[in-house]
């Protein structure tokens, strides 16, 4: 389960999100949309506690982040499989080193990791790029692989920053089926921001539309359908 | 880090970056004291750090070397027309101010920039966040390293530096002024507290550097601009460190002397 309540953040005393509220039960999948510079990026970043709220109260499951010190969120974090905007693979890490990092960091034995990474690439339908470096890949390839590290330890919560960014409609089409295949093995609870609202409406339970760092609405995809405002938005009216 | 535009956004600016630094160094020595040894990768800093300045130490601190004495040797010839005492004139400031003082500089420039570049680039590219939610906290993963890299780099880099400098200085007082190497190399003016001075320096600036550099690099923000500020931003700021501890530490030791 995700929670957030009141949630506000201002930087250099400019409000960025103000007074967001919303839940997403477990095993829920919320689609998180809004234009670009709405907030929604920072939402993901306070969900994992990469940075802290001015207002407002996190909780993930039964644990809420605002008294946690960053120590104790290193270990809420490992519950977190997030796939980041930029996709952050480490450069100097070939892509199995790359997968393999978050097990590493959970010191797994040598020969379990090499076995779940190829596991991953294998369902990524990237068999053959362990050895290679993320300079190399195509910028489809390198999302497979953000998404192949980002859920290497099944993490019971996705946490998806445009996962299709930039990409063409076949990949972007192959990265949604993948991250709704992952999510069911792990019967994770994800939240994922994006922009492709065609492909979000099928996978997503509820829809949320952020405006300018204010949430005009969180509900059910049907309902959110038939909101003017979210409908607006998806057919690209301008607000 | 945009830049301040007035003397209160300057001072909030310079208490900013001093609070970070304080906060990377604390959580650094939190991580010496507790966190993993990765070797593997202490080693890698190390040959980055200390075997790739090897040359540039010893090509700077060689010619520091051999313009000291050239110059004392000028000056010993034209007032008491002897230059033999130049060795015992020049070796004790090079052990104690010159040769750990511009080795700092020298790692300040070359290490602290390679520094500030590589983790600002990796926190403008989201590859620190993506640490942070992979149990790896920057201070253990990547100041770390860095960190003992420099402790035990600096003080081998200004040994040899200092080496450098005097077989230089001796090379140019033989050549030059015919002051006899024997003569030269009189190291009973070089006291043990000379030595200790030096490379209490050199330990200082070996842990004064990494932790500016680095926390300049985690403080980069946007994209490349926001690493070349970074980068910029450490070689002033651990340049200023090691100029300031020199004063520091001489100033100790002129008490105990």
């Amino acid at each position: 389960m995700i929670r957030l309540e009141g949630v506000g953040k201002a930087f250099d005393g400019q409000p960025v999100l103000r007074d967001i509220s919303f839940t997403v039960p477990a095993g829920g999948t919320l689609g998180l949309i809004g234009a670009g510079g709405a907030g929604k990026s920072l939402v993901l970043k306070i969900l994992c506690g990469l940075v802290r709220p001015d207002a407002g109260r996190v909780w993930l499951d039964d644990t809420e982040l605002g008294p946690l010190s960053e120590r104790e969120l290193m270990d809420v974090r490992g519950r977190i499989g997030m796939i980041f905007q930029n996709y952050a693979l480490f450069d100097y890490l070939t892509v199995a080193e790359n997968i393999g990092f978050p097990l590493a960091r959970m010191q797994r034995p040598a020969d379990a990791i090499a076995a779940r990474v190829q596991t991953r690439l294998d369902q990524v339908h990237l068999p053959d790029i362990g050895p290679r470096y993320p300079r190399e890949l195509s910028g489809g390839m390198k999302k497979r692989v953000c998404l192949a590290r980002a859920t290497v330890h099944d993490p019971p919560i996705m946490l998806c920053d445009d996962p299709t960014a930039g990409l063409d409609p076949v990949t972007t089409n192959r990265i949604f089926r993948l991250l709704k295949d992952l999510q069911a093995q792990n019967d994770a609870t994800a939240i994922i921001v994006s922009h492709e609202t065609g492909y979000l409406r099928p996978i997503c339970d509820a829809i949320a539309l952020l405006d300018r760092g204010r949430l005009v609405f969180a509900g059910p995809t049907a309902e959110a359908v038939e909101h003017p405002e979210v409908r607006a938005f998806m057919e690209g009216e301008p607000p | 880090m945009a830049e301040p535009t007035t003397l209160a956004g300057f001072v909030a600016e310079i208490r900013a970056q001093v609070v970070d630094t304080a906060d990377v160094a604390r959580q650094s020595a939190w991580y010496l004291a507790r966190g993993r040894w990765d070797w593997p990768a202490i080693w890698a800093q190390a040959h980055e750090i200390g075997v790739r300045s090897v040359f540039f130490v010893i090509v700077c601190l060689g010619f520091l070397g051999a313009i000291i004495n050239l110059q004392a040797g000028f000056q010993a010839t034209r007032i008491i027309g002897d230059a033999s005492l130049i060795g015992a004139q020049s070796m004790p400031l090079v052990v104690r101010l010159l040769g750990p003082t511009l080795t700092g500089m020298m790692v300040a420039t070359r290490v602290g920039t390679g520094i500030a570049a590589e983790i600002g680039s990796m926190v403008v590219t989201e590859q620190v966040d993506a640490l942070r939610m992979n149990r790896a906290p920057p201070a253990e993963y990547l100041v770390k390293p860095r960190l003992v890299a420099c402790m035990i780099m600096v003080p081998a880099l200004t040994t040899i530096g200092i080496t450098a400098a005097f077989f230089a200085g001796m090379a140019v007082a033989a050549f030059a002024f015919g002051t006899n190497p024997g003569t030269y190399a009189d190291f009973d003016v070089v006291v043990g507290l000379d030595l200790v001075e030096g490379m209490v320096k050199a330990a200082a600036y070996g842990v004064a550097i990494p932790i500016i550099a680095s926390t300049a690099g985690l403080r980069a923000r946007g994209g490349s601009e926001g690493v070349g500020e970074a980068t910029t931003q450490a070689v002033v700021a651990s340049s200023l460190a090691v100029i300031v501890l020199d004063f520091a530490i001489s100033g100790v030791v002129f008490v105990l002397r």
